[in-house]
């Protein structure tokens, strides 16, 4: 099996990564549920693996730009929860210093500058970004996380035409999901797989199994291997489900039952660990601890977040250009 | 209470999913909301047994509220898979006795310096606006079907106003002898119903109705009479009326605002309408007209009563009368029929 190929390590830090996203997001949905977290928020339980596979294929200097389900690209970036969750709370030393909340995660010194909500908006600004290290000869390489929904938005073609055109070292990562808010992605389009619409732009498309945390991370490599030598951009489409709702308050009476529960069947993090267990050098209990610790950093972590200031009003100009 | 809908919407609580006094475990499904988006189910923000329900299913509640008690199993360590000790901080939940969902934000503990919590804020900032003020407010089942109706009224129905007044001095007398007998207040109600089916019954157009493109006919002469509340609206219907004594229908008008207000008016009860009655003659209004519902073929608006001077055999007497607005659904009753129902209406009345 494939697992064999990589050191023990290595496929322990995919897990723990993992399970922290998880973790993350599972005690953020109780501080919402509690009142204690102002506004809403968009998760991304049952993605963990796209966020894990591709951003642990980078190097920390590469850049990637993520969407209104930031949370999860965030931590697999390599912010840490405590950051990430004062920025939640409108804390003044969060990653955005309190003004971007949920949907605008980000730290620019660890490659991520603050996501972008809007629904396709990040395309043309990785694009942007990767024209900027081209032309600055340097050896990075841009990622760009968007949705199923975002396929279908005009920025999608005008960022990869150009992106395509200009060669530039751009991986296009969609997280499909397959439903853009509660619109399923059959609906608005009649291709069965988003990554053929590379061919429309001359660039390389593939389709992966997004909740196998290992395939994504091969898949990723191979991309930012070719964006470095210049044959990029690449588009990959990770085929993955969303286990919650579009945001907190959405029910999903849109997804059926039967889809539910297969691909809760296929939960990576469930997949994956039962696939590491398989080996001689992990057993259960060392992902029991993982589990544990990962808990206790999360629960720590909201401690920290819940007792720092807001910004003042004396912050109020700065840390914004309009 | 989370908030899930748009801002200061109402939540509507539509089940609880776990009875008081059973357990219920931290993310199980605890209850179901309905937002002006969706209905949706609410997990457990604590574990413990659910001790106290403080709002009903059927109510509405604001975010932040406090809708039920849990109270957790004392003692029990709730952590027991973190491999580190629980500092003070984090015990803190296993540690209060009755942990409540959605309470007011939750105080860090220690002597960090503490935020108000957004709900706290919400609520001042609503203190603070102005008297009057816009507020949005989730529809009900029944504001929503009420709406649906209006709008296809608006959308399909050629209505066309006629108005008369009535004089309501042998009505007021009557109405007296009736209310004394059913020993409440219906108002007008009875007289109008009992007057508009029998005239009904003798101009048949009144009968038919237009429903896009289906036309059809009513069997019988029902006709129905809009009872409003804050926040419903339902027009019962007195079926087969033509035929049946004011006393009877009272009985029934009376017996059908009681279902309404308690909100357990049957489908049935409430369809059927060839013609209905709005009487507002209670408030100091001139005269209104009134919407049609879908499926009707004309409204019947009562205004106030009021002291007027109507000249009779020569001399100017002060009598107390109504205004009278009939709105027929041009596309089955003309106009011809519609001053006929009135002539009639005006007959009848002021001969009880």
């Amino acid at each position: 099996m494939k697992e064999t190929e990589y050191d023990r390590e290595f496929l322990v830090d995919l897990y723990e990564r993992m399970l922290l996203i998880r973790e993350f997001e599972e005690e953020v949905k109780f501080l919402f549920l509690e009142g204690t977290m102002p506004g809403t928020i968009h998760q991304c339980q049952g993605q963990e693996a796209a966020a894990v596979g591709v951003c642990s294929a980078l190097e920390e200097d590469d850049v990637i730009t993520s969407t209104h389900r930031p949370h999860g690209h965030a931590l697999a970036k390599g912010l840490t929860p405590e950051e990430i969750l004062i920025e939640l709370f409108g804390g003044g030393t969060g990653c955005c210093r309190g003004k971007g909340g949920s949907m605008h995660v980000g730290n620019i010194d660890k490659g991520m500058p603050p996501a972008i909500a809007i629904v396709g908006g990040g395309i043309p600004l990785a694009t942007g970004m990767a024209l900027a290290l081209k032309m600055q000869k340097r050896p990075q390489v841009a990622v760009c996380f968007f949705g199923d929904g975002a396929t279908s938005e005009g920025a999608f073609h005008e960022g990869i035409t150009l992106g395509a055109i200009w060669d530039l070292p751009v991986i296009y990562v969609c997280e499909n999901n397959l439903y853009g808010a509660s619109t399923r992605v059959d609906e608005i389009t009649r291709m069965p797989h988003i990554a053929e619409r590379a061919a429309a732009y001359g660039i390389r498309g593939e389709t992966v199994e997004g909740n196998d945390v290992l395939a994504v991370h091969e898949a990723t490599r191979i991309a930012a291997r070719q964006c470095r030598d210049g044959e990029g951009p690449v588009l990959l489409e990770l085929e993955t489900y969303r286990l919650t709702g579009h945001s907190r308050r959405d029910a999903c009476h849109y997804q059926p039952e039967e889809e539910r529960e297969a691909w809760a069947r296929r939960d990576p993090i469930l997949v994956f660990g039962r696939a590491l267990c398989q080996r001689d050098d992990v057993e259960q209990a060392d992902l029991d601890r993982i589990r544990c610790d990962v808990e206790a950093r999360v629960a720590g972590a909201i401690e920290t977040a819940r007792g720092e200031p807001a910004p003042t009003l004396a912050d109020l100009t700065t840390d914004v250009y309009a | 209470m989370p908030d899930l809908g748009t801002a200061d919407a109402e939540i509507r609580i539509v089940e609880w999913l776990v009875e008081v006094g059973q357990s219920v475990a931290r993310g199980e499904a605890l209850l179901t909301a309905e937002t002006d988006k969706a209905a949706i189910e609410i997990e457990s923000v604590a574990s413990g047994i659910l001790q106290e329900v403080r709002v009903e299913a059927g109510d509405e509640v604001a975010a932040g509220e406090v809708i039920a008690v849990v109270k957790g199993e004392g003692g029990t360590e709730i952590s027991t898979e973190s491999a580190t000790e629980p500092g003070p901080d984090t015990a803190v939940e296993a540690e209060v006795p009755e942990p409540q969902i959605a309470p007011a934000p939750a105080q860090p503990s220690g002597p960090k310096p503490s935020r108000k919590g957004m709900f706290a804020r919400n609520r001042e900032a609503r203190a603070r606006r102005p008297a009057g003020g816009r507020r949005h407010a989730g529809l009900r089942d029944n504001q929503r079907a009420v709406a649906k109706r209006l709008t296809r009224s608006h959308r399909e129905i050629v209505p066309f106003d006629m108005v008369c007044r009535i004089e309501m001095t042998a009505a007021a007398r009557q109405l007296e002898i009736l209310e004394t007998e059913l020993q409440r207040r219906v108002g007008y109600n009875p007289f109008f119903i009992s007057a508009i089916a029998g005239i009904a019954r003798d101009i048949p157009c009144f009968l038919s109705y237009q429903l896009g493109d289906e036309v059809g006919t009513h069997e019988q002469a029902n006709v129905g009479f809009v009872v409003g509340f804050d926040r419903a609206l339902y027009i019962p219907v007195v079926h087969d009326a033509d035929g049946k004594v004011p006393i009877d229908i009272g009985r029934e008008v009376s017996r059908l605002a009681l279902k309404a207000a308690r909100g357990r008016l049957s489908v049935e009860e409430c369809s059927g309408a060839c013609v209905v009655v709005s009487d507002l003659s209670g408030y100091p209004i001139q005269s209104f007209n009134a919407v049609i519902p879908p499926g009707s073929s004309a409204a019947v608006a009562i205004g106030g009563v009021e002291e007027v001077p109507i000249v009779k055999d020569g001399t100017v007497a002060v009598v107390p009368a109504v205004q009278v607005t009939l709105t027929v659904d041009h596309r089955v009753v003309n106009g011809r029929n519609a001053a006929m129902l009135l002539t009639r209406l005006i007959e009848s009345m002021e001969a009880l």
